[in-house]
């Protein structure tokens, strides 16, 4: 459905995009996930035509960007990241112009308005001036703006920045239903976001993709790490010592106090062994007593901030 | 007239009234009419009754200073505005054509322009209690206000399209309209060079005001005051197209 080959844009000499390829599926939601600065926006913003690439490709649907921007522009919906809406109109007004100039019949703008104001939750605030909305009331006018007029891909940068957290679960929720029906990539850097919504993620930092694939995917490219978690009672050097002693151990660290004499400390196996039995014999022939043990994977963040130092 | 050809004038039609009712939606429009007004009508009526006069020709050799902060206030937001807000990356990743958007923007001034020159028909009025009026230089001087002001808005336009910021897109209006406009006035002819005043006298826009305004429609006039709005309105669609902004 979207087909980016070989894609590079240079401001003067400053690369922004450095040659970068993939494609997406129909129906697929993609998570565009990087720094600040890494490129996100301007892939978007070259899909959406907004841009021009200074090499390479985007081809929708088979028809190059541009070549015949005309039709591309067509099929897709775009949320910029900074929401634009014109402050000096009505809700109603906004959305009734945006229906108009998406060139969509006469004798179907008011239902295409119904229906985008009722899937972004938007009657309460339609006879509204849009620079009295609230932040996530703004951004849902933006989406209404996006889908307005049924295109089959959406574009969508950074869609829930500087919202509080209910309104993100909303507009993630909102991006969910929508993604039934259509193709989305969108950008954030939240990465909670993009393990809850996405299909499919991309990681690009410096203008370069640096990892693909699902959310489980890329935790797993990144080694298959994971840390182990115990609580103990006994004195801090003496249990580290021990614990540094065991076999199968990269590294032990300290990590927290609960009170006197209770310490956590995160221990990081070699790869594929399991050392919770061996940690609670050792922990119990001490003397010591455990209050807490646990394993947990590495986390999308860690793999984000691993590949885009 | 086919079809695709209609919904290319429907949709500048579309976004022409955007542009218009996004002046009336501000306080600032009305404002900018009432000083315009005002500021017309005083300096003229000022006068009038002394020299007893039933002629406009005062009136049409102060329009043009008046337009030369009247063109730059209506343009300097249709551009910066939309880049400010974000809203130009709206606008341009519609399916439209640059020349769609610019011709928009230039007509939807136009209209306001029109607008405002509408409501100076009190003067008029008031030359017929005082005597026969001739009306060739009041059509003519408003036709001429038409074309003066669409030159002055298609250069606004053009500056606008160059920065976010409406108070430079303003100033910088006002000066390169200056400059059009006095470069074939007399005062300044006389300091220049021989060779360059016949071309500095065609380029002037008051030249061609003050020929049309005596009621005698040249064709020489149109064609100039055409040529300029287009040429300034093709620069436009050029930054546009090649998002040539800062």
């Amino acid at each position: 459905m979207i087909e980016i080959s070989n894609l590079t844009k240079k401001f003067g000499t400053n690369v922004v995009l450095d040659d970068i390829s993939f494609s997406v599926k129909k129906g697929e939601i993609l998570g565009f996930l990087g720094p600040n600065g890494a490129g996100k926006t301007t892939t978007m913003k070259i899909i959406t035509s907004f841009w021009t690439p200074t090499k390479g490709t985007v081809k929708i649907d088979g028809v190059d960007v541009m070549v015949d921007s005309m039709a591309t522009r067509k099929k897709i919906g775009y949320l910029p990241e900074t929401v634009p809406l014109y402050d000096d109109m009505r809700v109603y007004e906004y959305l009734k112009f945006v229906a108009e100039i998406r060139g969509i019949d006469k004798g179907r703008i008011k239902e295409r308005m119904a229906s985008v104001v009722g899937s972004c939750g938007l009657k309460q605030v339609i006879r509204k001036p849009i620079e009295e909305l609230s932040k996530g009331f703004r951004q849902r006018v933006g989406l209404a703006q996006a889908i307005m007029h049924e295109p089959d891909i959406l574009i969508l940068d950074e869609p829930t920045t500087g919202l509080d957290p209910n309104q993100i679960a909303e507009i993630r929720d909102l991006i969910k239903k929508i993604g039934k029906e259509k193709t989305i990539i969108f950008s954030t850097h939240i990465l909670s976001e993009v393990s809850a919504t996405c299909d499919r993620a991309i990681i690009i930092n410096n203008g370069k993709i640096v990892a693909e694939g699902s959310p489980g995917n890329l935790v797993k490219q990144a080694g298959g790490k994971e840390i182990v978690y115990i609580k103990v009672r006994g004195p801090r050097d003496v249990v580290l010592e021990k614990l540094k002693e065991m076999e199968n151990i990269e590294s032990v660290e300290y990590k927290d106090k609960e009170a006197e004499n209770i310490f956590g400390f995160n221990i990081v196996p070699k790869a594929g062994v399991d050392i919770r039995e061996h940690l609670s014999m050792k922990v119990v022939k001490n003397n010591w007593n455990i209050y807490e043990l646990y394993r947990e994977s590495v986390s999308l963040e860690d793999v984000f901030m691993d590949l885009t130092k | 007239m086919n079809n695709i050809d209609k919904k290319y004038l429907k949709t500048i039609y579309i976004l022409f009234k955007k542009e218009l009712m996004g002046y009336f939606n501000s306080p600032i429009a009305y404002i900018f009419i009432g000083v315009f007004l005002i500021v017309g009508n005083w300096l003229f009526f000022k006068n009038f009754y002394i020299i007893g006069q039933a002629s406009m020709r005062a009136y049409f050799e102060l329009l043009p200073w008046i337009f030369l902060f009247l063109a730059p206030a209506i343009t300097m937001r249709l551009w910066a505005e939309e880049k400010k807000n974000g809203t130009i990356e709206f606008l341009l990743t519609l399916p439209l054509t640059d020349w769609q958007i610019v011709l928009s923007k230039f007509f939807g001034g136009l209209a306001f322009l029109f607008i405002s020159l509408l409501l100076t028909i009190t003067i008029p009025i008031s030359l017929v209690s005082i005597g026969n009026v001739d009306w060739g230089p009041v059509i003519g001087g408003y036709l001429g206000a038409l074309f003066l002001g669409g030159a002055y808005l298609a250069l606004g336009l053009f500056i606008s399209s160059l920065t976010k910021n409406q108070i430079i897109a303003f100033i910088l209006a006002l000066v390169t309209s200056f400059i059009a406009f006095i470069i074939g006035a007399n005062f300044v002819l006389i300091g220049a060079p021989q060779f360059l005043v016949p071309i500095m006298s065609f380029m002037g826009l008051g030249t061609h005001f003050y020929n049309i305004a005596r009621g005698v429609l040249d064709s020489k006039d149109i064609i100039y005051y055409l040529s300029f709005i287009f040429v300034f309105l093709y620069l436009n669609a050029r930054v546009i197209e090649t998002r040539g902004w800062k």
